[in-house]
């Protein structure tokens, strides 16, 4: 079985924190240009069928963009082989999930709403008054409602780690292989313009 | 404002004559500007301070060479007084030279900027360089009739900075704190956001968001930028 042509083994997404815990290793860009199909049978069957950790850095992102990318990973459809009944959805950990950017007044006018079934027990927050209690809940809410309605979504929300801040726990880091690379492109700010850069832009208009 | 009036009536002339519009003053003056103008100035003759932008050099050396780059109308007007009256006496010899370093727009016959340099649709919240030409320091918009935009196109404009402001993009131009204040500590910092439409304190909660048929939709960005040129099969998608 072949699961692609190219078995890479990447610090992809340019990520500063993996290269920080990890620079005694001196790890650069990564990426082994050998076919899987050289691999002996029991090496080619651990690679297929082996569950791997993501992670995404959800800082000025989206967060229904990171939710759906997670979503994906989970439930193992960003693989070749993947089919709903075997359990091959991979690990997501989601860093700086407090630094999320909701488009438009979204903060404002998005609410979450919930029942525990008790009379008077009607609670609506918005998305800020959520994230300020819960700087993680807007993400696992998200993700919770992208993933298929069924028994295999508890064990999918189990394999999702979310931290607010890039802090992570040693365990978590010492199993990541891939960073994923952020959907949404980051503005830059008038302040992170060099001035060579400024005046390189032509005036559109001059006084008088 | 009784000065400006009675320089207008002055300079304008009887009703059989042609009288020239803003606008036509406006593009004879930007002609004007778009060329160093080299004075060679004999003796000692008065060094105008309030010509000083980027690139004036002292007349020490006998040479005067002045960029109008940041200079406001009432300083250029007096500094042309004051040439004017250098002229007259002999004491200044003009030579135009054509500029080489500056940019030209490649439509230099349009009366709005944006129109002169083909820039209509392609601009964003994003395009912080452009923005900051059409602001203030304290991040209000300049008046058109300053910057010579047409109206769409100063809407569009003020909309983009509005949006800039409110995703963060212009950290510095910010309204100056009074003097002695000191800002209290947030007790939430910040939330990011993009794309905003509306003022943060003026939206209220969608508490009932209503069916798939008749959903009450959260904006994103402005209708005003539906023209923008887009390079993804998708159309653009302001209703959320």
């Amino acid at each position: 079985m072949k699961y692609g042509t190219t078995f890479s083994f990447c610090w992809s997404g340019g990520s500063k924190l993996l290269l920080y815990h990890y620079s005694h290793v001196e790890v650069k860009f990564i990426k082994c240009f050998f076919k899987m199909s050289s691999f002996s049978r029991s090496a080619q069957q651990w690679a297929t069928f082996a569950r791997s950790w993501f992670l995404i850095d959800a800082r000025m992102q989206p967060p229904g963009k990171i939710a759906s990318m997670c979503s994906v990973r989970l439930q193992g459809k960003h693989k070749p082989i993947y089919h709903p009944l075997s359990d091959i959805g991979d690990h997501v950990v989601v860093m700086n999930t407090r630094h999320i950017a909701f488009s438009g007044n979204k903060w404002e006018q998005k609410v979450y709403s919930s029942h525990t079934g008790y009379p008077g027990s009607f609670k609506q927050l918005t998305a800020a008054q959520m994230h300020k209690k819960d700087p993680t809940a807007i993400i696992k809410l998200a993700v919770y409602g992208m993933l298929p309605k069924n028994l295999t979504r508890r064990t999918m929300m189990q394999r999702l780690h979310l931290f607010p801040d890039d802090v992570l726990p040693e365990d978590i880091l010492k199993n990541l292989t891939e960073e994923l690379p952020q959907p949404r492109e980051i503005p830059r700010k008038l302040s992170e313009y060099t001035q060579e850069e400024r005046n390189a832009f032509p005036m559109l208009w001059t006084p008088a | 404002m009784r000065k400006r009036e009675r320089a207008r009536r002055r300079a304008r002339p009887g009703r059989e004559g042609v009288r020239k519009g803003g606008r036509e003053r406006m593009k004879e003056r930007h002609l004007l500007l778009c060329r160093w103008v080299k004075f060679h100035i004999a003796g000692s003759a008065i060094y105008p301070r309030f010509l000083i932008g980027q690139g004036a050099v002292n007349t020490h050396c006998g040479y005067y060479e002045c960029h109008h780059s940041c200079i406001t109308p009432s300083g250029f007007r007096q500094a042309g007084k004051c040439l004017k009256r250098l002229f007259l006496m002999n004491e200044i010899e003009g030579v135009i030279e054509p500029t080489s370093e500056r940019p030209q727009p490649p439509n230099p016959t349009a009366s709005c900027p944006i129109y002169r340099w083909n820039l209509q649709n392609k601009y964003n919240y994003t395009d912080v360089l452009l923005l900051s030409q059409f602001i203030r320091s304290d991040g209000g918009m300049l008046p058109q009739r300053i910057t010579g935009l047409c109206a769409q196109e100063h809407t569009k404009i003020a909309i983009c900075v509005q949006m800039a402001h409110r995703a963060g993009l212009l950290p510095d131009h910010k309204p100056p704190l009074p003097v002695g204040h000191v800002p209290k500590p947030k007790s939430n910092p910040p939330l990011n956001r993009y794309l905003t439409r509306y003022s943060v304190n003026s939206v209220k909660p969608i508490y009932k968001t209503g069916l798939k048929w008749c959903k009450k939709r959260m904006s994103v960005g402005h209708s005003a930028l539906k023209n923008n040129v887009r390079y993804s099969p998708k159309p653009l998608y302001i209703k959320h």
